[in-house]
């Protein structure tokens, strides 16, 4: 019964070495020869008596003869004749001893033998009626022994005969009729086992076996169906998933809302195997949706037709599922009252509308329709429902996106035309400028020929106010950049600070020639070339070299220059008045005039933007004044440029 | 390249503006004494006139709202013909933004100089684009 343990407990790891083809064979030979030594001990027992019958009767025959035929002889003593007698007999089948006694009991005759399984007779002789001797024949019982031997030899050649044929028969029979059918089955529900869920069964020749067969090939059945089913599920469902994500992805990026719809509406139909997608936004004013995308050449007709749909409308679906804001699923339109039937989508048999909510805020529907009723399932509602979602922000995103670009194009249209119109008033007036400031001030210096002091007095007052309407040009363009955050630096890698520096001097001596005034250069001689907006540079010494001279009337005004490695330090220190204290907060602040009481001329406009172009070369602007001692005005310009010149 | 001085050189400049082209008259003759200046007051046939001068000119001096050709036009003219590819070329301009400059660099131009001009530092300018200089002076 170990077998059946082990076929029943098939975790033990001792796996059955018996066969049913050695266990049969085992069994059956035991069987047999037990039968074949039984039968053969009944018929060697009735053989083996049989022969001593025989010999015992032979053995009777033998003496009775001799009793008959010694009578006379052993009468007359005649010893010869016993003799012959008796060896004549010895000559008979069996018999292997003779002797012969008279009356008194001595011997006449004897033929012993040494054998020692005999079967003795002795048989009184008698002579008319009186006995005068008695014969003893033995007859050997050898011939049962050989029998005997014979019958075993006989009974073990037919065990053996019987088992061998046994053991062969059996394992050629049930190689044949079990264990080939069983391979063959094994190896089918090992294959399936492995995964090949087609896997059948061949019909079995053998009833029984035909059974499993047909039992397993049933269980397959059901399996792979099983299976089949599964497999379909989740490939629905992971199509349906990825269609769901790839749409979301899509319109989280296109901030288009026209086209974000339409690809939207496209994909969804296409994705989820749909007879039409649309997209309806909300309009809170009017109350009312309107058709903004849906799919397919029919559907298209309608958008004309069917453009806007009340919310309040009766019957329709997607009314119904914006007023309530809630998925309506109607698996079976036919049967519904509240379904709106459209003319153009004649097949539609499900309708599921899925309104797009961003918090509590309706900003559409998305509205599906299935040529097959029961399209809907749970699933599919809950991908849907988030889908809808999804779209609803995107479609927020772009309205606000939209509403933002309307806003900050019209923001940026109306800077440009700013710029344009400063820009070009700019150039406009520039040009006049150009000769007016250049001929009148070659005029006033005599190089066209001789004037007078008054002329010349007269011909300098217009060109100061000339430089000064083009400074106040330049200011207002620049100020104003400044202000749009759009002061831009024209940067360049090898400006020689020692150049611009004499370029300045040369553009601000004229302002010193009718003052006492001496303007003293102190700069170092090892200034390194450095990266700047040269015109910039420039115009930041001119402004502060300028305002010094300007506001000083005696002594000196002086430039010093000096290397500190990583920065380049400016400072252009007057003898002037003095700025007080309560004026020196104020004076980097556009339009503010300068010292009390004193009247000078320029735009006020040219500190705070002098300080924002040494910020937008990264540097510093500062300033130190005593009243009745002077001014000092300190900037800073990076040696190196750092990557954030520029920058505003 | 044998620098040429300031007096010696020849100068084109290419100019609509009447009170401009006078200004500029007076600033080469008064100012530095420069003998050899050409006056186009228009940019029509601009290559033919320029080829047919006695010899090229050491800088051209273009302002950059000339008709028919503005002065972008001119440079491009010029910087085709092999002959005239290497030649300075600054654009006089009294559109003085860093965005307008900057179109003058991308275009190609060998620098700029602002409008209105300034006798003091216009001398030293010429000198110094003479020399091989590349100057950007707007303002």
């Amino acid at each position: 019964m170990t077998t059946v343990r082990n076929a029943s407990f098939p975790e033990d790891q001792d796996f059955p070495t018996r066969t049913l083809a050695r266990d049969l064979a085992l069994r059956l030979a035991i069987v047999l020869t037990i039968i074949i030594v039984a039968l053969g001990s009944a018929y060697f027992f009735i053989t083996v008596s049989q022969a001593r019958s025989e010999l015992l009767l032979q053995a009777t025959n033998r003496v009775e003869e001799l009793s008959n035929v010694l009578s006379i002889p052993v009468w007359n003593l005649d010893k010869n004749s016993i003799e012959q007698i008796c060896q004549a007999y010895l000559q008979a089948e069996n018999v292997v001893g003779v002797r012969v006694l008279d009356d008194t009991g001595d011997s006449i005759y004897e033929k012993p033998t040494d054998e020692a399984n005999l079967i003795v007779e002795t048989r009184p002789i008698e002579f008319n009626g009186q006995q005068v001797g008695s014969v003893e024949v033995s007859v050997s019982t050898r011939q049962i022994d050989n029998l005997r031997s014979n019958i075993f030899l006989l009974m073990l050649s037919i065990v053996i005969v019987v088992v061998v044929t046994i053991l062969i028969s059996t394992w050629f029979l049930l190689q044949r009729f079990l264990s080939q059918p069983l391979s063959v089955l094994t190896m089918g529900i090992e294959s399936f086992a492995s995964g090949d869920y087609s896997q059948r069964l061949k019909p079995m020749e053998q009833k029984e076996l035909n059974i499993i067969s047909e039992q397993f090939n049933a269980m397959a059945n059901q399996i792979q169906a099983r299976d089949q089913l599964l497999e379909k599920r989740v490939a629905d469902r992971t199509r349906d998933l990825s269609i769901a994500s790839s749409v979301s992805r899509q319109i989280t990026r296109v901030l288009d809302m026209d086209e974000l719809l339409h690809q939207l509406v496209a994909q969804t139909k296409e994705g989820f195997n749909l007879y039409a997608a649309s997209v309806y936004i909300y309009q809170p004013e009017a109350r009312e949706l309107t058709l903004e995308a849906t799919t397919g050449e029919e559907t298209r007709q309608m958008t004309k037709a069917v453009k806007t749909l009340s919310i309040d409308a009766r019957p329709s679906l997607v009314a119904q599922g914006a007023r309530e804001q809630t998925q309506i699923v109607n698996n079976d339109v036919s049967e519904s009252k509240d379904y709106l039937v459209d003319p153009s989508l004649p097949d539609a048999k499900s309708e599921a509308v899925f309104p797009m909510l961003v918090g509590a805020r309706l900003i559409g529907v998305l509205d599906l329709l299935s040529e097959k009723t029961d399209r809907f399932s749970e699933a599919d509602i809950q991908i849907l429902t988030t889908l809808a979602e999804q779209i609803g922000i995107a479609v927020r995103n772009a309205q606000l996106y939209s509403v933002q670009l309307q806003a900050s194009a019209e923001l940026r249209r109306a800077d440009q035309m700013k710029s344009q119109f400063l820009s070009s008033m700019s150039h406009e007036l520039r040009t006049p400028l150009n000769a007016i400031i250049n001929l009148d001030e070659m005029v006033a210096r005599g190089m066209v020929g001789p004037v007078t002091d008054e002329q010349k007095e007269l011909l300098e007052q217009s060109l100061v106010s000339s430089q000064h309407l083009l400074q106040l040009i330049n200011d207002v363009l620049d100020i104003s950049k400044i202000q749009a955050g759009q002061l831009k630096l024209f940067v360049e890698n090898n400006v020689n600070l020692h150049d611009e520096i004499n370029t300045v001097v040369i553009m601000v001596k004229p302002l010193l020639e009718k003052k006492p005034l001496e303007l003293v250069q102190d700069i170092d001689s090892n200034l390194p070339i450095i990266a700047g907006d040269r015109r910039r540079l420039r115009q930041i010494l001119v402004n502060l070299l300028s305002n010094a001279i300007k506001f000083t009337n005696q002594g000196a005004v002086t430039l010093s220059v000096r290397n500190q490695e990583d920065q380049i330090k400016f400072s252009v220190i007057d003898t002037g008045y003095g700025i007080p204290i309560e004026s020196q907060a104020v004076i980097f602040e556009p339009f503010v005039q300068t010292l009390d009481g004193i009247k000078q001329e320029g735009t006020g406009l040219g500190l705070p933007i002098t300080r924002s172009l040494v910020e937008a070369h990264g540097g510093e602007l500062w300033m130190e004044s005593e009243i009745g001692v002077g001014t000092a005005f300190h900037f800073t310009i990076p040696a190196e440029n750092n990557g954030r010149m520029g920058e505003k | 390249m044998n620098t040429v001085s300031v007096k010696e050189a020849f100068f084109l400049y290419v100019e609509d503006d009447a009170s401009n082209r006078t200004v500029m008259n007076l600033i080469m003759e008064k100012a530095m004494g420069a003998r050899n200046l050409v006056i186009f007051e228009d940019s029509a046939n601009f290559m033919e006139r320029v080829r047919a001068l006695p010899k090229c000119p050491d800088a051209f001096l273009l302002d950059i709202h000339v008709h028919p050709y503005n002065g972008f036009e001119m440079l491009k003219q010029l910087r085709t013909d092999p002959e005239y590819r290497h030649v300075k070329v600054i654009g006089l301009t009294a559109s003085v933004t860093n965005e307008e400059v900057e179109e003058l660099r991308d275009a190609g131009f060998d620098g700029a100089i602002g409008k209105p001009l300034n006798i003091s530092t216009f001398p030293d300018l010429m000198a110094r684009i003479l020399k091989g200089e590349t100057i950007w002076f707007v303002s």
